[in-house]
C-alpha cells in the first residue's frame, strides 16, 4: 500500500514538471517565432497635450510606409511621463525604444545610465546637416561629459507675448497715455507690465490684463518662479550648489508674481487651478492682454483652429525690474534619445534620424512643434508662416538660463512649486517660504553629497 | 484511515503550491524587500544598489514636518467623509428599504457613482469645481453666490474633495446596509408591532441594534480607503493648493516615485500599513464583543 502511494506521488510529480517545461518551451519558442515573423516595433512615450504629438503621429505612419517600421506613441499625462520612464528605464523593461526627453532631466537619466550616448551612431551615419544644423543652445543641454544623449525635437523658449491689436491700437494709446504719462508700448521693465496689465484687466469685457499658470504640482510654477528670480537679478544656487534664491531678488520676484493674483487681480483668480496647458488657452481664446510661455505658443496663435487672436499675437523679450539686468528667458527643451534597455536601438536611431531631417523638422513647424533645425528657423514659407522663428535664434543667443542640471531637479522644483503655493495662498510671507525652500532644497544637497 | 487521510492532505498541499508560490512572489516578496528597505538609502535612480544606514530613513520620518502634516490632513478626510457616508447610507438605506418598484429603481441609480471607475470620478469633479465654466459655481451664480475657486485655494480645497468622496462612495455604504436590513429577522419586527412600537422605537431599539455589524463592516472598509485615498486627488489637485490636500498616500507616492527616494517611501508606506492594521484590529475587537453581546 504505502509503495502504491508513494508510486502515485511520483507519477503526480512527473506530471507537474512534465507541464511546467512544456509551457515553458512552448513559450519560448512561440517568443522566437513571434519576434521572427513580427516587424520592428518602436514604442515612445508623449505626454496629453504635447506640441511634437500631431507631429509624430503623422510622420509614424509615413515612416511606417517607407520602412515597415511600426512606431507606438502612448500617451499620459505629464505628472506620469517622468515617472513611468524611470521605471521602464530602472526595470530595463525596455517597453520604450524611442525616448522623448526633457532636459530638466538629462543629468538623472544619464547618472541612471538610461540613455545611451549617440557620439557613435551619429559618427558613421550623421543626421542631415550635422554638426551645424542645430543651434549650439539647443546641444548644450543634452551633451555630459562631452557625450551627446540627445537630438533636440521640440523647443521652447519662454517668451513674452502680447496682443498687438489691443497695445497698437490708437485709441488704447490715447488713453493708455492719458492714464498713466507714458506711450503704450510692450513693458520692458516689471512695473511697465503691471500698467499694462493693469490698462487692460476688464472683467466685463472678458479680458484680464495677463494669465499665470500658478498651480501646485504643475509644470509651471517653479518655472515661473525662475523667470522672476532671473529677472529680479538673483540666482538659484551659488558655485557650491548652495541655494541663494531667497535673497531680496528672489523675495521681491516672488512677491510681485503673487501681487499679479492676490493684490492687483490682473490674472484670473482661478489662475491656481492652471497649469502651462491650460493658460496658453486664455490667451488663444482672446482673454488676455499679455502673457509669458513657450515658444509654441507663437505657432499655435497663428493656426485659425486652435486660436482666435490669429494675425494679432506679437511677442518680445522678458520684461526685467530694472533696466541693468539683461532680459533673460528660460530654455528647458525635448529631445529624441535611444533608451539604453532597447532592444532595438540601431532602427531607434534610424527613426531619429528620419525625424530629424529638414523636411520632417519644417513640417513639425508647420503643425504647431517649434522646430529646432537652423534650416527651419530660415525657411522662408515657416517665416512667413511663423514670422517669431527669427526672434527665437536670436534669443537662444542672448541670456539664456536653465533649470538647475542636477539629479535632484524633482526634488528642487517640488520643495519651490509648495513655497510659492503658500505665498499666494497667504499662509507664509514670500520671506518665510522662500527662507524654508532654502533650507530644504539645501539639506536634499547635503544628502546628495553636494558639500562632502 | 489517518494515513488515508494525511495523504489526501498532502495531495491537497501539492496542488496548491504553485498558487502559493504565486502569491508569495507577488505578495509576499514586495512586502519583505519593502522592509528590507527602511533600513537602507537608496536613490532608484542613482545607478548605486541600496546602502545600509541604521535607522536614518526614522529619524528622517520624526524629523519631517510634511509627514506630519500630510497625516493631519488625511485624518481629517476620513474622520468628515466616513462618518457622514456613514449617515446617508443609513438614511438612504431606511428610505428606500420597502421592496416597490420605484424603490427597486431608485436602488439600482443610487449605486451608480460607485461603478464609475475613481480616476473617472476625478476628473468629472474636476471639470465641475472649475470656477469658469464648471456647472457648480454656475448653478450657484444662479441663486445669488459667488462659488469659491474649489480646487485653486486652501480653505475650499479639501472640502470639494470630501464632498466628491461622499458622493462616490455613500452608495457602497447604502449597499452594505441594504443587504444587511434585507438580512434582518422579520419576526422581531412582527413581535414589535404587536407590542404597540412607533418606526422611532423600531429603528432605535431593533433596527440599528441589528445593523451594528454591518456599520461596522461599512465603516472599516469605508477607512481603510479613505485612509488610503490617492487616485482622485492625485487627478484632482495633486496635493495643492498650498499641501492642502496632501495626504499620507499621495506624499508617499512623490518621495517614491519623482523623488526616487525608495527607502524614506518605504518607510512612509509601513507607517500606512501600521495605522491601517492596528485600526483594523480594533474594528474587528469591536465587531466580535457586539457579536458576544
Amino acid at each position: 500500500m504505502k509503495k502504491n502511494y508513494r508510486v502515485r506521488w511520483m507519477v503526480l510529480i512527473l506530471i507537474m514538471i512534465f507541464f511546467i517545461i512544456s509551457s515553458v518551451s512552448v513559450f519560448a519558442e512561440g517568443q522566437k517565432e513571434d519576434q521572427e515573423k513580427q516587424p520592428v516595433v518602436l514604442r515612445t512615450l508623449i505626454f496629453k497635450g504635447f506640441a511634437r504629438g500631431p507631429s509624430l503621429a503623422k510622420q509614424a505612419e509615413k515612416y511606417k510606409e517607407i520602412t515597415g517600421v511600426t512606431v507606438e506613441v502612448e500617451e499620459v499625462p505629464f505628472g506620469q511621463l517622468h515617472e513611468k520612464m524611470i521605471l521602464d528605464f530602472t526595470s530595463k523593461a525596455g517597453n520604450y525604444d524611442f525616448v522623448i526627453g526633457l532636459t530638466d532631466w538629462v543629468t538623472e537619466m544619464v547618472r541612471g545610465k538610461y540613455l545611451m550616448p549617440l557620439n557613435d551612431m551619429i559618427a558613421k551615419d550623421p543626421i542631415e546637416g550635422w554638426p551645424n544644423a542645430y543651434p549650439q543652445g539647443l546641444l548644450d543641454f543634452q551633451t555630459v561629459d562631452g557625450k551627446l544623449y540627445g537630438v533636440p525635437c521640440h523647443d521652447g523658449p519662454i517668451m513674452f507675448y502680447y496682443r498687438k491689436d489691443l497695445l497698437e491700437n490708437p485709441a488704447e494709446k490715447k488713453k493708455f497715455k492719458a492714464e498713466y504719462g507714458y506711450d503704450l508700448v510692450p513693458p520692458k521693465t516689471w512695473d511697465q507690465f503691471l500698467d499694462v496689465s493693469r490698462f487692460f484687466n476688464r472683467p466685463e469685457e472678458n479680458l484680464s490684463g495677463t494669465v499665470i499658470a500658478a498651480k501646485q504640482g504643475g509644470q509651471q510654477l517653479a518655472y515661473d518662479f525662475f523667470l522672476m528670480l532671473w529677472s529680479f537679478g538673483g540666482d538659484v544656487f551659488d558655485k557650491s550648489y548652495r541655494p541663494i534664491f531667497n535673497s531680496d531678488a528672489g523675495v521681491k520676484g516672488l512677491q510681485y508674481y503673487v501681487d499679479l493674483r492676490n493684490k492687483w487681480e490682473v490674472t484670473p483668480k482661478a489662475s491656481t487651478t492652471f497649469d502651462e496647458t491650460e493658460n496658453g488657452p486664455v490667451y488663444l481664446n482672446g482673454n488676455a492682454a499679455l502673457m509669458w510661455h513657450w515658444s509654441h505658443i507663437a505657432s499655435w496663435a497663428e493656426m485659425p483652429d486652435r486660436s482666435k487672436i490669429v494675425g494679432n499675437n506679437a511677442y518680445t523679450l522678458m520684461p526685467v525690474a530694472n533696466s541693468s539686468i539683461k532680459p533673460t528667458t528660460l530654455s528647458v527643451y525635448w529631445f529624441f534619445a535611444i533608451s539604453e534597455s532597447s532592444k532595438n536601438k540601431a532602427e531607434t536611431y534610424k527613426l531619429i534620424k528620419w525625424l530629424s531631417n529638414i523636411e520632417n523638422d519644417k513640417e513639425a513647424s508647420q503643425m504647431g512643434t517649434v522646430g529646432c533645425r537652423l534650416s527651419t528657423y530660415n525657411d522662408p514659407e515657416i517665416l512667413k508662416q511663423f514670422p517669431f522663428y527669427k526672434n527665437i535664434e536670436a534669443s537662444l543667443a542672448s541670456a539664456v538660463k536653465t533649470t538647475p542640471q542636477i539629479p535632484q531637479y524633482a526634488q528642487v522644483d517640488d520643495i519651490i512649486g509648495v513655497a510659492c503655493s503658500k505665498v499666494i495662498a497667504n499662509e507664509m510671507s514670500a520671506k518665510e517660504a522662500l527662507d524654508d525652500a532654502a533650507k530644504r532644497v539645501e539639506e536634499v544637497m547635503r544628502k546628495a553629497g553636494y558639500y562632502d | 484511515m489517518s494515513l488515508a487521510v494525511s495523504n489526501q492532505k498532502r495531495a491537497v498541499i501539492l496542488m496548491v503550491f504553485p498558487a502559493v508560490i504565486f502569491l508569495l512572489a507577488i505578495g509576499i516578496y514586495p512586502l519583505l524587500h519593502s522592509f528590507y528597505l527602511l533600513f537602507n538609502d537608496w536613490i532608484l535612480t542613482s545607478g548605486m544598489p541600496p546602502r545600509f544606514n541604521n535607522f536614518a530613513n526614522f529619524v528622517q520620518l520624526i524629523k519631517d514636518d510634511r509627514f506630519y502634516s500630510s497625516l493631519l490632513t488625511t485624518i481629517r478626510f476620513t474622520a468628515t467623509a466616513v462618518p457622514i457616508e456613514l449617515g446617508l447610507g443609513l438614511l438612504l438605506t431606511l428610505a428606500v428599504a420597502k421592496d416597490t418598484p420605484f424603490k427597486k429603481t431608485c436602488r439600482s441609480i443610487l449605486l451608480i457613482p460607485m461603478m464609475i471607475t475613481p480616476v473617472v470620478v476625478g476628473l468629472m469633479w474636476k471639470y465641475m469645481y472649475n470656477p469658469s465654466n464648471g456647472i457648480i459655481n454656475y448653478m450657484l451664480s444662479k441663486i445669488g453666490i459667488e462659488g469659491p475657486i474649489w480646487l485653486g485655494e486652501p480653505k475650499p480645497a479639501l472640502p470639494a474633495i470630501i464632498i466628491m468622496d461622499i458622493w462616490q462612495w455613500t452608495p457602497f455604504v447604502f449597499l452594505i446596509l441594504s443587504a444587511g436590513m434585507t438580512s434582518l429577522p422579520k419576526e422581531v419586527f412582527e413581535a414589535s408591532k404587536v407590542d404597540g412600537t412607533n418606526k422611532f422605537q423600531n429603528f432605535r431599539y431593533i433596527t440599528l441594534p441589528l445593523l451594528v455589524p454591518f456599520i461596522l463592516v461599512a465603516l472599516l472598509m469605508r477607512f481603510i480607503d479613505t485612509f488610503k485615498i490617492f487616485d482622485t486627488i492625485f487627478v484632482m489637485t495633486k496635493g495643492g493648493p498650498a499641501n492642502a490636500t496632501e495626504v499620507l498616500s499621495l506624499y508617499t507616492y512623490k518621495v517614491g516615485l519623482n523623488f526616487f527616494d525608495m527607502g524614506y517611501a518605504a518607510t512612509l508606506s509601513y507607517v500606512i500599513l501600521i495605522i491601517i492594521t492596528v485600526c483594523t484590529q480594533q474594528f474587528i475587537k469591536l465587531g466580535k464583543n457586539n457579536a458576544e453581546f
